[in-house]
């Protein structure tokens, strides 16, 4: 990217000066800044001054804030300027203490970023963002841009929209657009369309809220996402586009299956279910998709009608169903779906002991397997072949070519003293060949390979004890046993017993977290370590048969 | 989910995180030519590519890193989330055996890409990167002809990187796309900007046509 020049000095729309303070963060278009003195409010400065219809708008955005849109969203309270007059930014209140959504919805995120999370806060969640949408639609706006980083989600399942700047608005009889969409989140009837200029309606909104209360309360699964039993792929883009929904009742006519290891529609109950069979089905596309008020109904009925499984402390389900659907699925895919529930109320009152359930449930990695124990047997390697074949000759060229001065010895009519003299020179004569074909045969490479390969041999073995094996996972482990007794010290002690409950849920992290690095070394690393195991061996193997003496 | 469904081998890692996936697969030439420099500003670029990506929280659920050395073709990881990746020490040792890391590489993204449709997961089009210095020393002739179906079919989009030597001409022949040349050793450079391309990719939006960030690493 290249320099842009640091804006240093905006003012206001009336003109007063306004002093940026740290800046945030940084984003394709444009960056964030503390206002000095204004701490509830942010700046977005975009990297170049905006086109005259972007300004209009949000000037036009900002003459039609209502207490309950600054409620629920981040609506824009004001441009910001160049000194000359331009207009370079936006003034936003601040949204602290929120997340993603996304790092709500998918099981993994969930644990760490909404540690008190269960089925009940996500029915919240979905029903409160069912309200946002409604407050928008009810100000005459429609979001438009749907997606999973425009929405936030705090602590207490309360919804914030951000980048409001983009919803499409209507002001003094003017329409002013929204260009652009995440295909995830679009309806049918705008998928595979240029975005640019069209008029989006509530209707086309609707489908987005829909797709997300399916994310929130079906484990981060797309309702579109399924297993094709078609030939070839089949996209999300494409699956919206041609109404697959996987989960619907009409999920045979649509060659779609739901994926593995996911629960049924029937989980959210039937007024809920028939929601999204209304939203996601063929004729919507003409209107008629659940509007956000009829979301909220239903959602609030839901959430008066949820009980808790008597064996799952965390797994609360719609009271409707047979038995608990979350049990189910732990327990065929391994995977804990929520951390410990602790409602509300007692949320200091942390079940240490149930929780550590969870934490002995982590299996232990056992000791890192032996990558000795598959080597085949070493063989010879050509090159020691071939010495060793050389140096089995060295015998028999020295006999027969001291046979020459021995046979003389025979065959020449000579005194006792002369053959005796023939024949001693052809044994000092055999041992002088033997020593000189001797230090032909240079055996130092392999000396120096197999000490090579001891040493790759070591640092191997080393690392994958160390990533392999159980050593960090124990460490862990102790760690976890050490805030445990704290934490039984700790009794009487609510702040400290907060701070170790933290530390506590983090290790748990941590822990899950080795358990899976670990499995991962093993995969990786094996294939390595096993062939340089068997390299070993075969330079051993050949180190001692070239220096054996014959 | 009756109880008499099965699950696949696998379900557990996308039943934690169904978010669609982006596999992006390293072809790294380890050939001796690669000993030194070249080598370290290697190792040092992929521990810093781990790092950028962490960054982005979407992206460390979305995008999945394998790595293939080749002199001689080794799996040095199977696709996985960059939380789980552990980024390799690369030694310098052997040939360049490029035709068989390719197609070897080819293989583990048609793997992948059944786990993902055996288990309901959405993927983008994969990414997959090579980066070599020098000059096959096997047949590659197949190789091209499946990279050159595969970018057909938008099974995958195939980059070739040259560093310091290599043989542009025959890395032409086997990318579609023109390949790039690496300035000096910027290995971090080229990984940062491989980093955010994922992850823009990974977040792609309709109405803004896919460009990626002009490479600062590439030579002109």
């Amino acid at each position: 990217m290249s320099a842009l020049l640091p804006v240093q000095e905006v003012v206001d729309a009336d003109g007063t000066r306004v002093r940026l303070g740290t800046r945030l963060g940084q984003g394709g278009e444009g960056a964030i800044y503390e206002l000095d003195g204004q701490p509830g409010i942010v700046a977005k400065i975009f990297h170049r001054p905006l086109p005259e219809q972007r300004a209009q708008k949000i000037r036009a955005m900002v003459a039609s804030r209502t207490p309950a849109l600054e409620k629920l969203t981040a609506w824009p309270l004001g441009l910001l300027l160049l000194p000359s007059g331009q207009p370079i930014g936006v003034k936003m209140p601040r949204v602290v203490g929120h997340r993603d959504i996304h790092q709500l919805y998918s099981p993994k995120s969930r644990r760490a970023a909404f540690p008190r999370a269960d089925w009940r806060f996500l029915v919240r969640v979905s029903a409160n963002l069912a309200r946002a949408f409604a407050t928008v639609h009810a100000e005459g706006a429609v979001i438009a841009d749907v997606n999973h980083g425009g929405i936030l989600v705090g602590a207490d399942a309360r919804v914030r929209l951000i980048d409001c700047d983009s919803f499409q608005i209507t002001a003094g009889g003017r329409c002013f657009p929204c260009d652009v969409g995440v295909p995830m989140f679009t309806p049918p009837e705008l998928q595979d369309r240029s975005l640019t200029g069209v008029i989006r309606s509530e209707n086309h909104d609707n489908f987005g809220l829909a797709v997300m209360i399916f994310l929130v309360l079906f484990m981060g699964r797309h309702p579109f996402a399924g297993r094709y039993l078609g030939e070839g792929d089949m996209p999300i883009e494409l699956a919206i586009k041609e109404h697959r929904f996987a989960y619907g009742r009409d999920h045979d006519f649509a060659a779609m299956e739901q994926p593995p290891g996911t629960p049924p529609l029937a989980i959210v109950s039937p007024p809920v279910a028939e929601l999204f069979e209304r939203a996601f089905a063929m004729s919507a596309a003409r209107g008629g998709r659940p509007a956000a008020v009829e979301w909220i109904d239903a959602l609030e009925t839901l959430s008066g009608d949820l009980v808790q499984c008597p064996v799952g402390i965390a797994h609360w389900h719609f009271a409707g169903l047979p038995g608990c659907p979350w049990c189910r699925i732990e327990a065929g895919t391994g995977v804990p779906l929520f951390s410990m529930a602790i409602s509300d109320a007692t949320a200091s009152l942390f079940d240490l002991h149930a929780f550590w359930q969870q934490v002995t449930a982590i299996e232990h990695p056992g000791p890192a397997p032996s990558v000795a124990a598959q080597a085949s047997k070493p063989r010879l390697s050509p090159v020691a072949r071939r010495l060793l074949l050389r140096r089995s000759w060295h015998g028999t060229i020295a006999l027969l070519l001291a046979a020459i001065p021995a046979g003389l010895s025979f065959s020449v009519d000579l005194p006792p003293l002369g053959r005796g003299f023939f024949f001693l020179a052809a044994v000092v004569f055999y041992v002088l060949l033997r020593l000189i074909l001797r230090a032909t045969v240079d055996i130092s490479p392999f000396v120096v390979r197999a000490d090579e390969c001891r040493q790759l041999w070591e640092s191997t073995l080393a690392e994958w004890e160390a990533k392999a094996g159980p050593g960090r996972f124990d460490d862990k482990r102790r760690e976890l046993e050490k805030l445990k007794d704290w934490w039984d010290e700790a009794a009487g002690q609510p702040q400290q017993r907060a701070r170790i409950e933290a530390a506590i849920r983090r290790a748990f992290d941590d822990l899950q977290q080795i358990a899976g690095q670990i499995q991962f070394a093993r995969m990786s690393l094996r294939e390595n370590a096993e062939a340089t195991y068997q390299l070993l061996l075969q330079t051993q193997l050949d180190l001692a048969a070239v220096q054996k003496k014959r | 989910m009756s109880q008499m469904d099965q699950i696949p081998f696998g379900a557990s890692e996308f039943a934690d995180n169904p978010e669609p996936r982006c596999p992006c697969l390293l072809l790294l030439d380890t050939s001796s030519s690669m000993e030194g420099e070249a080598m370290e500003e290697l190792n040092r670029g992929l521990a810093a590519f781990k790092d950028e990506l962490s960054a982005d929280a979407l992206a460390m659920k979305r995008v999945e890193l394998g790595i293939v050395s080749f002199g001689p073709v080794r799996v040095l990881a199977d696709f996985h989330t960059p939380d789980l990746f552990q980024p390799p020490l690369l030694n310098a040792s052997g040939d360049t055996p490029l035709g068989a890391a390719i197609t070897g590489g080819l293989e583990m993204i048609r793997q992948r890409k059944d786990a993902y449709r055996a288990n309901g997961i959405s993927y983008y089009r994969p990414w997959i990167f090579l980066i070599t210095d020098g000059a096959p020393t096997d047949a590659w002739d197949r190789a091209a002809e499946m990279v050159r179906q595969g970018e057909e079919a938008r099974s995958f989009s195939f980059f070739a990187v040259g560093v310091a030597n290599a043989d542009m001409e025959v890395l032409a022949q086997i990318s579609v796309r023109a390949p790039l040349k690496l300035a000096g050793l910027r290995f971090a450079d080229l990984f940062a900007w491989l980093s955010s391309s994922l992850s823009s990719v990974s977040r792609s939006r309709s109405d803004q046509p896919m460009t990626l960030q002009p490479p600062g690493w590439a030579q002109v």
